[in-house]
């Protein structure tokens, strides 16, 4: 009852969900648009869930009195308040994204354009300098596959600024010949000399066109996204989707059961 | 400008540093920060899908087909309205795990579901929305009048099958078979790296408008609202 009923309910529903797929009349044919509304309900409910948890975490390092005390009460606050926030609005307006004008907006509309949206902006625009950090750690030209992960990235980056185009490929130049002398010195001196030749080549190339450059930057940056990434891209999805294929027919067939194990 | 927006302003734009100031080293300000956005975040999920799944999937869709059933006496309607119980009750199990493992084993019967529907989505999902059209999509013509298309034709198929031998791991990658995942690797750096720019340079936007936003909202709002008084 308590195992195997759930792997009973799993087979049937996953080979249920397959077999309407071959079915386009209804009601099969709309199956699988009703089974996502489905989910969407259900994890409405297992929203409660994580709501719980979350204050429910947050209320024990309060009531034990950590050091981290006041951060649970920000967390809190900042709960409570957005969803007070929302509801009052709710109630008012009968929608909680309610907003009349930029100046009259609703309280929910307010936390969301004043608090929600910049905090979650500058954190990923925070990630820009921890990117720029994990760049010089990956981006060393030591070897072919770095040196063709530095160029690589830089070409698209060079591409989608307009702007900085010529500064940007003196930047590569600059960056490939010091890598090829630090390189020729430390014990690679023909990896270093081809870094050094490549560098030098494009530094001469910019100088001799250099409208040319600023022309085709943004289609050597297209070229590079369409053909070399696209293709390791597909390959690498039609991999993950094939895993996706065999991982779901496992666990269909209840060989895979580790879901299980958490309650 | 009005109070309210001035006053939304300067949290914006002091949320807005508290949040750069982790460049400087973890402090008192960014956790503030930090766990204020824990807590709005979920509440505007909750609020979210409280409007946009429960009340507009859950409770309209039932209501409008009660209503027609009521007014028109449908009985597709009637079981439109009805089998919105299923998922329901299943929501319902779920929640099951708040009262400890005694009765919280319920709540795998709805685990189970999602996961049989997840499944069942995902195989068919997989072959039909990615698998297939991204075979079609990689045999594309070696010949054609531009030369250019052509040789990034070869390049894509070339590309694509390399990547998928250097992930086959039932035999050594030796002779043939390791030339062959050599070529993918090569593909795959240029990959990683073209998405590494790609990633880098909307991080960069990204940062742009925070800096544009202190630069010319928050401090030019401000002298605005100090013109107007």
């Amino acid at each position: 009852m308590k195992r195997t009923l759930p792997l009973v309910i799993t087979f049937l529903s996953g080979v249920f969900i397959v077999v309407a797929f071959f079915i386009p009349h209804e009601p099969f044919g709309s199956l699988e648009q009703r089974m996502l509304v489905w989910l969407a309900i259900l994890s409405g409910f297992t929203l409660l869930l994580g709501v719980d948890s979350l204050v429910k975490h947050h209320v024990r390092k309060i009531s034990r009195k950590s050091k981290d005390t006041f951060y649970s009460i920000v967390t809190l606050v900042g709960f409570f308040g957005t969803l007070a926030a929302g509801i009052v609005t709710w109630a008012k307006y009968g929608t909680p994204l309610e907003f009349a004008s930029l100046n009259e907006i609703g309280s929910f509309f307010w936390v969301y354009r004043w608090i929600m949206v910049p905090l979650q902006g500058t954190m990923f625009a925070l990630l820009a300098f921890f990117i720029a950090s994990a760049a010089y750690r990956a981006f060393r030209a030591r070897t072919l596959d770095a040196t063709l992960l530095l160029i690589a990235a830089i070409l698209v980056m060079v591409g989608r600024v307009t702007m900085g185009v010529i500064p940007a490929v003196i930047a590569l130049a600059t960056l490939l010949i010091a890598a090829g002398i630090y390189r020729f010195f430390m014990r690679k001196p023909v990896f270093g000399a081809i870094l050094v030749v490549i560098g030098a080549a494009v530094a001469v190339l910019l100088l001799i066109f250099p409208h040319d450059a600023v022309r085709l930057a943004p289609h050597v940056q297209e070229w590079i996204m369409s053909v070399p990434q696209t293709a390791a891209r597909r390959g690498i999805l039609i991999g993950v989707t094939l895993g996706v294929v065999a991982m779901s027919v496992r666990i269909i067939l209840g060989i895979e059961r580790t879901y299980l194990s958490s309650t | 400008m009005n109070f309210p927006t001035i006053l939304g302003l300067w949290i914006a734009a002091t949320l807005t540093i508290a949040i750069f100031s982790f460049l400087y080293k973890d402090n008192p300000l960014y956790k503030f920060a930090e766990h204020l956005y824990v807590g709005v975040s979920a509440a505007y999920w909750v609020i979210f899908a409280a409007k946009f799944t429960m009340e507009q999937q859950l409770i309209n869709e039932f209501s409008a087909n009660w209503h027609l059933y009521l007014d028109t006496g449908s009985r597709a309607a009637f079981w439109e309205a009805w089998i919105l119980v299923i998922p329901t009750i299943l929501g319902f199990m779920m929640l099951t795990r708040w009262f400890g493992p005694k009765v919280g084993w319920i709540s795998r019967w709805p685990i189970a579901f999602t996961i049989g529907l997840g499944t069942g989505l995902a195989i068919t999902g997989s072959i039909q929305g990615v698998q297939l059209p991204q075979v079609q999509a990689t045999f594309v013509p070696f010949w054609g009048p531009d030369l250019w298309v052509v040789v990034g034709n070869i390049l894509l198929f070339t590309g694509v099958i390399s990547s998928i031998i250097y992930f086959y791991f039932s035999k050594p990658h030796k002779g043939f078979l390791g030339g062959v995942s050599r070529v993918g690797i090569i593909f795959i750096m240029v990959s990683f790296g073209a998405a590494f720019g790609y990633t880098v340079m909307s991080r960069v936007s990204l940062l742009i408008g925070r800096l544009y936003f202190l630069v010319y909202e928050w401090i030019g709002g401000t002298i605005e609202f100090i013109k107007a008084l």
